[in-house]
């Protein structure tokens, strides 16, 4: 059994990420405050079942994930994945040199990159169809192996990488709507 | 040697090192004659980062931290 106040105290330096990942499931800071809360709760009861020297942070996101599978789900409906239309490999790339008009400088990608605000990014990953969500925050932005997530969601790990890569470019596809939508990107390629 | 279609289609599973040696030799070849792949790869790479630079923390505020600071004052003896 893990010691207590250590193990309150390794949990709660990944309160930040857990809070970051519970917000983009949730779409909002008060029910992912909630489902941080519940996550820390249940995994504090059971932190007697803990073995230590496995992998804390990836034993909370499994905690959160189902904590938000199994209570918020059906809360806010999101696009569902046969609304997206095409998803094209590469879609934002061939945008790239429209974008790259609107910096100044002879830009680097990560500059054209920072054209695209905090909020489009969160707000493109929010938007994501359910099944390519958390596949996508769990690789993407927590960067779990495929092989965690596979574990953590209790589906094939072929699943997996597939509703990653198809997540990455509906993705892909929100980032160009809404550069389209700002007129950073005027044609309709 | 992969071409371009198989690099382009492989990307995601190159980009994340989850091909069999095999493939992955294929387009390791390809991506050594072909720039335009290796500038595709990168800038799926840089995307994948800055994505997660922006998104993968939100601060916890004093108040949510006094919160889950409390989950762990529950004594399990009351359980």
């Amino acid at each position: 059994m893990a010691d207590k106040a250590r193990f309150a105290n390794e949990a709660m330096q990944y309160a930040p990420q857990l809070l970051g990942t519970a917000m983009r499931m949730t779409r909002n800071r008060s029910d992912a405050e909630d489902l941080v809360q519940e996550t820390m709760l249940k995994a504090f009861r059971s932190y007697g079942s803990f073995e230590e020297g496995t992998n804390l942070r990836a034993w909370l996101f499994r905690i959160l994930t189902n904590n938000y599978i199994n209570g918020y789900n059906a809360k806010k409906v999101r696009p569902h994945e046969s609304e997206l239309g095409d998803l094209e490999n590469l879609y934002l790339y061939r945008h790239l040199p429209q974008l790259a008009h609107n910096v100044n400088r002879d830009s680097a990608e990560d500059e054209v990159l920072a054209l695209f605000t905090d909020d489009e990014v969160k707000l493109a990953l929010e938007n994501l169809p359910e099944q390519f969500l958390l596949p996508v925050l769990l690789a993407d932005i927590q960067e779990f192996s495929y092989q965690e997530i596979a574990d953590m969601l209790d589906v094939p790990i072929g699943t997996v990488m597939s509703r990653i890569h198809r997540g990455r470019k509906a993705l892909q596809k929100s980032l160009v709507d809404f550069a389209r939508d700002r007129g950073l990107i005027t044609s309709h390629g | 040697m992969a071409d371009c279609n198989e690099t382009i289609e492989q990307l995601y599973a190159y980009l994340d090192r989850h091909l069999d040696n095999e493939l992955r030799l294929e387009i390791d070849e390809h991506l050594r004659v072909c720039p335009d792949c290796q500038g595709r790869l990168e800038f799926e790479h840089t995307l994948k980062i800055t994505i997660r630079e922006r998104s993968r923390e939100e601060p916890v505020t004093d108040e949510l931290r006094q919160r889950l600071l409390d989950c762990f004052e529950i004594d399990l003896g009351d359980e």
